[in-house]
């Protein structure tokens, strides 16, 4: 334990101030993280005021051992994935940041935000136009899909 | 004033390498370098940056306060709670790991349990078929010996069988057995078993052939005996005879001189008894002399088939009636036999009485005086004619000649027919149990 990786450290951290200080809406389940650093839950409520208001969603994010430099794996998991133009039936998120425009800099809380003002800026529920497609022939993980993003404005 | 590196959200410390990007944004060297590979961004600007472009800080810090300061503490209050973090998740995961080993310690410690009894269980029942495979190979034992003991036996009654065969069997049979035979000491037992056996036969041969021997010899014994007595009856019988021819003589002379003269009866009839007297005296006497030195002879001979004098059958009441016969006259014997008595009596009575007397009461005389008086008294002329009543209802003719018919005989032969069979059979009764017996000893 005394030798922990750089990553390990980060992650730790990351957790440890948005368990002290989590952004509205958003709650991570610490007990679960700090047993798995690797693998986080993360709870999420619709704004109030958006379409979403009142629904529950749950993120998942999975870290490799090359992050912060390599971006997380965010997904929507559970029953209830958000019907959004840039979110696809089987969690998929299409959001730059999680895959090219990725930065060391950004972190867990950064993608939370990002997420959650994507969700609030959404003015129609809708799937993505090539969803039942993409769903038939995606990889598991989504960080491998050639992201071509449809809408630079969300 | 504390700067965090906004990669690895660590302070930015003086000892370490501080870098910063033309755009103003400050990294830790190892930091930016590793982004730097990956994509010529600025983490925070997303402005290009280039490892020339790249420049290293040397900022002076004041040593005042040294490291205790919020932030510090701070950051080592995180790292001292990360470290707890991991360090319970690693004793929680340890503890469930102990949880488990436990459980299957327990588990493991039931299983050894279970098997140390069937070891137990295993062990008793092996030691219980050990004991039992001793006494199987003790009683194994035992049945070979009696096995062996049973083949040894077996062999002797085969060779008990063929002696016996050899034995009793046909020398055909025997010799077609003991062909069969390779076993030398089996045939050298049938041949000691047969020369015994032949030993013991010559000896009984021998036994026997002594025996009949002997038996001949006591056999021509008795011929010889039988001879003597015979040849002796025959001499008693001829004199019998001449007495008997005498006694006619007389008897008839004495009728004829009763014819003659008959009331003078006196001297014929005296000289009748001194005649007559001495003759059963001299024949008894002989008679007697022969019958009890035979009986004599008789109890004291050593052949075993005439041990009168151990037998119940003793001889002594013969010789005891036949002694008293001598002196008859004058002792009357109380051993005598009421038969023999009688005749005692009655040759007393002819010897004492008068002839008158003897006419009336001796049978030997019981008809004729009669008759003869009865013609002399009522009708001489009757007795001319020699007719006279015999008693039984008829009447005869007297004989002129001398007829067998006298009265002396009848009382000698019952007598001497008495004794001689009172004698013989007891002699061949005795001889012949006393054969009987010896042949039977024999067998």
């Amino acid at each position: 334990m005394a030798a922990m990786s750089p990553s390990e450290r980060r992650l730790q951290k990351e957790l440890m101030s948005l368990m002290k200080e989590p952004p509205p809406g958003v709650t991570v389940d610490g007990d679960q993280a700090s047993q798995n650093l690797t693998l986080w839950t993360v709870h999420m409520e619709g704004v109030p005021g958006t379409l979403y208001e009142g629904e529950k969603f749950v993120l998942q994010f999975k870290f490799t051992n090359k992050y912060p430099f390599d971006s997380p794996e965010v997904t929507f998991i559970g029953n209830n994935i958000p019907v959004h133009p840039h979110v696809y039936s089987n969690g998929h998120i299409c959001l730059s940041i999680l895959t090219d425009d990725w930065s060391p800099a950004l972190s867990v809380q950064s993608v939370c935000l990002s997420i959650v003002s994507m969700l609030s800026s959404c003015k129609e529920k809708k799937r993505p136009p090539d969803n039942s497609f993409y769903v038939k022939t995606c990889n598991k993980n989504p960080k491998k899909t050639k992201w071509w993003y449809h809408d630079d404005s969300v | 004033m504390h700067i965090l590196c906004s990669i690895c959200s660590d302070l930015l410390n003086q000892a370490e390498n501080i870098y910063v990007t033309k755009c103003g944004h400050m990294f830790h060297y190892q930091c930016l370098s590793q982004w730097i590979e990956r994509s010529r961004t600025c983490p925070q600007c997303r402005n290009k940056v280039t490892e020339r472009c790249m420049y290293r800080l040397f900022p002076n810090v004041s040593n005042e306060a040294g490291g205790e300061d919020v932030a510090t503490l701070q950051s080592r209050l995180d790292d001292v709670l990360l470290k707890l973090r991991q360090h319970r998740a690693s004793c929680k995961e340890h503890e469930d790991k102990a949880a488990e080993t436990e459980a299957q310690l327990n588990k493991n410690v039931a299983i050894v349990k279970s098997l140390e009894k069937q070891l137990a269980q295993r062990e008793t029942a092996f030691s219980a078929l050990k004991e039992q495979l001793e006494y199987l190979k003790i009683q194994n034992s035992e049945t070979q010996k009696l096995k062996e003991e049973n083949e040894n036996l077996k062999k002797n009654m085969q060779t008990l069988n063929g002696l016996q065969k050899v034995l009793n069997a046909t020398s055909a049979e025997v010799e077609e057995m003991l062909e069969g035979y390779t076993d030398v000491k089996t045939v050298a037992t049938f041949a000691t078993a047969l020369k015994r056996a032949l030993c013991e036969s010559e000896n009984k041969k021998n036994d026997t052939r002594d025996r009949l021997q002997a038996v001949k010899q006591k056999l021509a014994a008795e011929k010889s005996i039988v001879a003597d007595l015979q040849s002796k009856l025959a001499l008693a019988d001829d004199r019998l005879t001449t007495i008997c021819r005498k006694y006619k003589a007389l008897k008839h002379k004495r009728k004829s001189d009763a014819l003659e003269v008959p009331c003078a009866p006196d001297s014929p009839s005296t000289s009748k008894r001194l005649k007559r007297d001495p003759d059963p005296l001299v024949d008894l006497t002989d008679n007697n002399n022969s019958f009890n030195t035979m009986v004599v002879n008789i109890e004291n001979s050593d052949s075993p088939y005439l041990r009168l004098q151990q037998s119940s059958l003793a001889l002594s009441t013969l010789t005891l009636a036949t002694q008293p016969a001598n002196p008859a006259k004058s002792l009357p014997d109380k051993n005598l036999k009421p038969s023999e008595y009688a005749v005692l009596n009655s040759a007393r009575n002819i010897q004492n009485s008068k002839p008158s007397q003897s006419k009336s009461t001796s049978i030997f005389q019981k008809k004729d005086p009669t008759k003869i008086s009865l013609s002399q008294e009522n009708d001489p002329n009757l007795s001319l004619m020699n007719i006279s009543y015999n008693g039984l209802g008829g009447h005869s003719k007297l004989d002129t000649f001398p007829t067998p018919k006298q009265p002396e005989p009848k009382t000698r032969i019952p007598r001497l027919t008495a004794k001689h069979k009172l004698k013989r059979p007891v002699q061949t009764a005795s001889s012949n149990q006393d054969i009987r017996k010896m042949l039977q000893n024999i067998d």
